[in-house]
């Protein structure tokens, strides 16, 4: 008995190895039948429970191959009850290990239904057997059958452990393999799952893609409108205000004489309205020019681009006689040259504009460093000033806060410095109180040094 | 020789052609000026076909005063057209027009404009184009031989 439970662990240790090796489910129940032949059995039978809970056999091993045949013969021809397929479902039912420790010929004519099953029992020779549940997850899966023949072996209570311990054991690796299938069938849907979002995203990216060039078509569109827009206004929108003006011009030359001053007043107040429709019409374009023209951002002298737009300026500044100081240096900002001296045009001759008549313009243009990688541009005047409720509006297209008659203007100028620092990726404002003089604002990127042209 | 050629107005707005018109008596132009209403007329004008076939009736202009928005055939057309013809290529061609667009004035100058002057709003602005004109181009600018 001691050798015997000797050689039974080491058994149990080979056993385990096999197990170990396999994680296919039936592989590793052919494992088990097959390793206790002929160490633990001269026969060994495997079966699983079927849906309809009998027992169908998987697979049978015997020391003499050849007799195999007989019991896969006996599994054909008479299939539910073939030597311990009887208590194969009996303990698939109970979960509990069946011992015939002695099985005699009383057993067997009992068990067979006509005379040749009975000679076909007799000849599988079984002696004893043992028949334990394989159990895996509390479910008892299917039967682990040893039997003895030839060899003459007798299953007795001792051996039950055993062999139950050795189906746990093909159990535990049938759930592994089982285990290893699902994670397996869980891989492969994860891989699907996978392949499905790679092929979601590559519909989302071609989605876009699609999207991305229908809005670029839509914007080409739009800058197409806008361009025959602009066209449409620069070439057909000026005609009519060439005749308006200019035919008033020759009315006043070559009729002058059958009018009267109120007839001539009339023929001047014509030409200065369409001189100054035609001032809007430029301004509206260059507004609208704002928006779609290609700003390339490059390093510039900031004082360089002051000291041009004051000599543009220079007849402007002369008339009011106008005071303009500089505190130099002025630093190297990031910005556009077109853009930024449309911008500093405007903030110059508005400072020079809305000053009260009597008044000597004073303006100084002054920058400072609000954070290491900001400069702000100061312009300082003495005019007349802005209440605090309309700085904002001022901003606006056609905003006007006066009169023609006082402050002539397109009511753009400063529409375009706010958009056109908008472009410039900068901002700009103003600080005022009335007849206080206004502090106008324009903040730029610095120029890294080695960029400053 | 220079004061007796015609210059060539190629330009549909009749307000623009009585204004330039006014301008040219006012400024004492010598050389005639004849207008073409659209550039389809301003080509076989050029090119001599059709009624203007006489060049001795038709001769070609000594200067083409070209307006960009025109019907049946655009300015720079007819501009691209002219630079092609190996008898019209240095025939000095000034562009007059409404638009101040970066665009129009490019390609005016890329198809080979010789000038780009836009239409002063008002009279005396007008007249004083015209006066320029005269005295620099018909005046002192050196005449181009143009057989090819």
């Amino acid at each position: 008995m001691h050798r015997r439970a000797d050689s039974a662990f080491r058994f149990l240790a080979e056993a385990n190895e096999v197990l170990a090796s396999s994680l296919d489910f039936e592989e590793t129940l052919q494992s088990v039948a097959r390793i206790v032949v002929p160490a633990l059995a001269d026969w060994s039978a495997v079966h699983l429970a079927t849906p309809g809970g009998t027992a169908e056999l998987l697979t049978a091993c015997h020391t003499d191959p050849a007799k195999e045949a007989l019991v896969r013969e006996l599994q054909r021809r008479y299939p539910a009850e073939p030597d311990a397929s009887a208590s194969a479902t009996r303990v698939l039912r109970t979960g509990k290990t069946a011992l015939v420790p002695e099985v005699d010929d009383d057993m067997l004519m009992a068990a067979a239904r006509d005379r040749d099953h009975l000679r076909l029992l007799r000849a599988l020779g079984l002696r004893s057997f043992v028949c334990a549940p394989l159990t895996a997850r509390g479910r008892v899966i299917g039967t682990l059958s040893l039997a003895s023949a030839e060899s003459g072996r007798r299953y007795r209570v001792g051996d039950v452990a055993l062999v139950e311990d050795l189906a746990r054991r093909a159990a535990l690796c049938v759930d592994n393999a089982r285990l290893f299938h699902d994670a397996g069938e869980a891989t492969h849907r994860l891989q699907e799952a996978l392949a499905e979002a790679a092929r979601a995203r590559e519909e989302l990216r071609a989605g876009a893609e699609r999207h991305a060039a229908e809005l670029e078509h839509r914007v080409a569109e739009r800058t197409g409108d806008l361009n025959a827009f602009t066209w449409s206004i620069s070439h057909d929108l000026r005609a009519p205000l060439r005749a308006v003006a200019g035919l008033a011009d020759a009315l006043a030359e070559d009729c002058g004489a059958q009018l009267d001053t109120r007839g001539l007043d009339y023929v001047d107040r014509m030409r200065t309205a369409a001189l100054r429709m035609d001032a809007m019409i430029d301004a509206l374009l260059q507004y609208c020019r704002l928006g779609h023209t290609e700003v390339r951002l490059e390093g510039i002298d900031l004082g360089a681009a002051v000291a041009r737009v004051l000599a543009d300026l220079r007849a402007e500044l002369d008339e009011r006689d106008a005071l303009v100081t500089v505190l130099a240096p002025l630093p190297q900002v990031r910005a556009f040259v077109p853009v930024l001296e449309q911008v500093l045009a405007n903030l110059l001759s508005n400072a020079v504009k809305f000053v009260p008549p009597d008044t000597r313009p004073r303006i100084a243009v002054r920058a400072e460093l609000p954070d290491p990688a900001r400069v702000r541009l100061w312009i300082e005047d003495n005019g007349i000033g802005i209440e605090p409720h309309h700085q904002e509006r001022v901003f606006h297209v056609f905003e006007r806060l006066h009169g023609q008659e006082a402050y002539p203007g397109t009511g753009i100028g400063l529409a375009i410095v706010r958009r056109g620092m908008e472009r410039l990726g900068g901002a700009a404002g103003v600080e005022s109180r009335l007849a206080q003089g206004s502090r106008f604002w324009i903040e730029l990127p610095v120029a890294p040094a080695e960029s400053a042209a | 020789m220079s004061t007796t050629r015609s210059i060539l107005l190629v330009e549909d707005d009749p307000n623009d052609v009585l204004l330039i018109h006014r301008a040219f008596e006012r400024a004492k132009v010598l050389n005639p000026l004849r207008v073409l209403p659209d550039g389809d007329e301003a080509i076989r004008y050029l090119a001599g076909l059709g009624p203007y076939a006489d060049r001795a009736v038709h001769p070609l202009p000594a200067l083409m005063l070209l307006d960009l928005k025109l019907p049946r055939r655009g300015g720079l057309e007819v501009l691209g057209w002219v630079r092609d013809q190996p008898g019209l290529r240095r025939l000095p061609v000034v562009v007059l027009s409404s638009s101040r667009r970066t665009e129009d004035v490019s390609r005016a100058y890329d198809l080979g404009a010789n000038s780009y002057l836009v239409k002063p709003v008002g009279f005396k602005p007008l007249l004083a184009l015209i006066r320029s004109l005269d005295v620099y181009w018909v005046l002192f600018n050196e005449k181009a031989d143009l057989t090819p």
